[in-house]
């Protein structure tokens, strides 16, 4: 790690980052805010009786996500925050070594006494940050939410942690999975496009694999790790099993994330550094 | 020797980039690699920094290997790419602080003074820059830290004649200043100017290597004759090469000073004469044809 480079790729990031934080933060307030208006138990009868094979798809039963906790925990699960996180982990990880590489800026710091792995572990550091940053905005957020509901059986901002946790597990997956792109691609849009295409498929074995569980699809993806919603409700109910499958979850997604990591910082410590495009 | 090259190679698969390239550059000295595109300059230059892994052969630059201790081989040079690009978002004197963090024998003021000789606006943003703005701001970026290695890829590219002036001036200053110069170029003129060595390559293989002063010495006879030639006398014969060429001229080569030649030449049945200094352009279009630069 180099701590000019940390510094300059902080203050390079900043603008992002405080969006995505921002983002993240409003969006699961606002979330928390609206899951409070809807009358969850007649909104579950409904999708019960029209959509009964979709409920395959939801994380947990619709009772139990039809609860406090689970409404409030589900926001993990929702589109924008999957957004941001896929925004922030994708963005910084395809830009590691393929971004800086197409534009030019690779050949200018190499030319430097800097090792390889000084500047793609320099990089990772500041993604990591981040990361941190947005699960914590994540959580201030749901905090916030709660502030301004008013709920029966109002869960406490505390219980939330296997979600935030977690969340930060899928920001280290997508984040390794990406600079393996990174490192495996010739231009920032390639590995933007293998990352996506990746991300593509995993989702249908996710569906796959609930919709038709003899299938075994669930088995072939590592979205199956990213479960804020069942872990938040499961911790709250505690139990070693519940500990033991938060502990499985976030051990494949950073394990899974700390592999690419490692893979792509080998492939760019031994390969060519081709001239920029 | 600062540099040195035993039958480094590199291949792209059938395609050789570089081939069996050996050469040494001496501390101090300004060295011009010339040759076309496709010749293998930029390639050469990439594995002297580690960029490349050699395919066979290797490179050391003050002893060390450049592609497995590359991290101490940058502390001894600086580089500056055919075209310099960095962060967009910064602007001129930010970049030249962070480049200059990054190693302890840079100086800011250093740079700063450079690029205001260059007449560079440093409060501009890189993304707003053009390249040859960009190309300077490398070059202060380059020229600013104290070590022995200047390494510059076409530096003169996008500049306009007056800094491409600044330029060569500097880098004179710099070889003044006890550094070695390895510089690629197109530009013949600039390498005849600037250099004390030459090297040709050629399809990635090195074809020559030539002292610019022994060059410049050295002059090109084209004569018509009346009569048969009078052989030269043998203090003066030793180098000579005589030709007769289609056009019926005969051409002397000469390999050094011209002076004592000319009591020989006014003895000789002479129709017409017409004497040329060879120059770099000579040996180019030797090994080239007349692709040569400006």
């Amino acid at each position: 790690m180099n701590g000019v480079l940390v510094k300059r790729g902080l203050r390079d990031a900043a603008g992002m980052l405080i969006a995505c934080c921002a983002l993240m933060c409003g969006f699961v307030w606002f979330r928390g805010w609206v899951s409070s208006k809807i009358e969850f138990s007649a909104l579950a009868s409904l999708l019960t009786d029209a959509f009964g094979s979709f409920l395959k798809l939801l994380p947990v039963p619709i009772d139990q996500l039809a609860s406090p906790l689970g409404r409030m925990a589900f926001s993990f699960e929702e589109g924008p925050v999957v957004l941001v996180t896929g925004l922030w982990a994708i963005a910084r990880g395809t830009d590691v070594i393929a971004g800086q590489q197409g534009a030019g800026t690779m050949e200018m710091l190499l030319a430097q006494p800097l090792r390889r792995i000084t500047v793609v572990t320099s990089h990772l550091i500041v993604t990591l940050l981040g990361a941190a940053a947005i699960v914590s905005a994540a959580w201030i957020g749901t905090g916030l939410g709660l502030l301004v509901i008013d709920m029966q059986d109002e869960p406490a901002w505390r219980q939330f942690w296997p979600a935030v946790v977690n969340l930060g597990g899928l920001l280290v997956c997508v984040a390794g999975i990406s600079t393996l792109a990174s490192a495996l691609a010739r231009t920032r849009t390639q590995a933007v496009a293998l990352v996506i295409g990746f991300y593509v498929i995993e989702l249908a074995f996710m569906i796959l694999g609930r919709l038709v569980p003899e299938t075994h699809g669930e088995s072939f993806t590592f979205l199956t790790a990213y479960d804020p919603t069942r872990l938040t409700l499961a911790l709250a109910e505690g139990g070693a099993e519940a500990a033991s499958l938060f502990i499985k979850y976030n051990v494949v997604l950073v394990g899974l994330g700390a592999g690419c990591w490692a893979i792509a910082a080998a492939i760019f410590c031994r390969r060519d550094v081709p001239a920029p495009l | 020797m600062l540099i040195a090259t035993e039958a480094l190679s590199k291949h792209y698969g059938v395609v050789a980039a570089l081939d069996d390239f050996s050469f040494a550059v001496e501390r101090g000295e300004i060295l011009g690699l010339l040759g076309p595109n496709g010749a293998g300059k930029t390639t050469l230059l990439r594995l002297l920094l580690g960029y490349l892994k050699p395919t066979a052969g290797r490179a050391r630059i003050d002893g060390l290997d450049c592609y497995r201790q590359s991290v101490e081989v940058h502390r001894r040079l600086t580089y500056l790419p055919g075209e310099a690009r960095f962060t967009r978002r910064l602007t001129g004197r930010d970049t030249l602080e962070f480049l200059a963090a990054l190693r302890q024998e840079s100086s800011v003021e250093r740079a700063v003074k450079i690029a205001d000789r260059l007449q560079l606006d440093l409060s501009r943003r890189v993304g707003e820059m053009s390249t040859g703005m960009r190309q300077k701001l490398g070059l202060a970026a380059a020229l600013a830290p104290d070590v022995p290695l200047l390494v510059l890829d076409e530096p003169t590219e996008n500049l306009d004649p007056t800094v491409r002036g600044d330029v060569l001036e500097l880098v004179r200053e710099s070889r003044a200043a006890g550094r070695t110069v390895l510089f690629s170029s197109h530009v013949l003129s600039e390498v005849e100017e600037s250099c004390d060595r030459a090297v040709l390559l050629k399809d990635g293989r090195l074809v020559d290597s030539v002292r610019v002063s022994e060059v410049r010495r050295q002059h090109r006879i084209r004569a018509r004759l009346t009569g048969p030639l009078q052989p030269a006398p043998p203090e003066l014969a030793t180098g000579l090469k005589v030709t007769e060429l289609p056009s019926g001229e005969t051409q002397i080569l000469t390999p050094g000073d011209l002076a004592p030649l000319l009591g020989w030449l006014s003895q000789q049945p002479l129709a017409e004469l017409q004497i040329e200094p060879v120059g770099l352009r000579t040996v180019y279009a030797r090994h080239h044809g007349q692709e040569g630069g400006a």
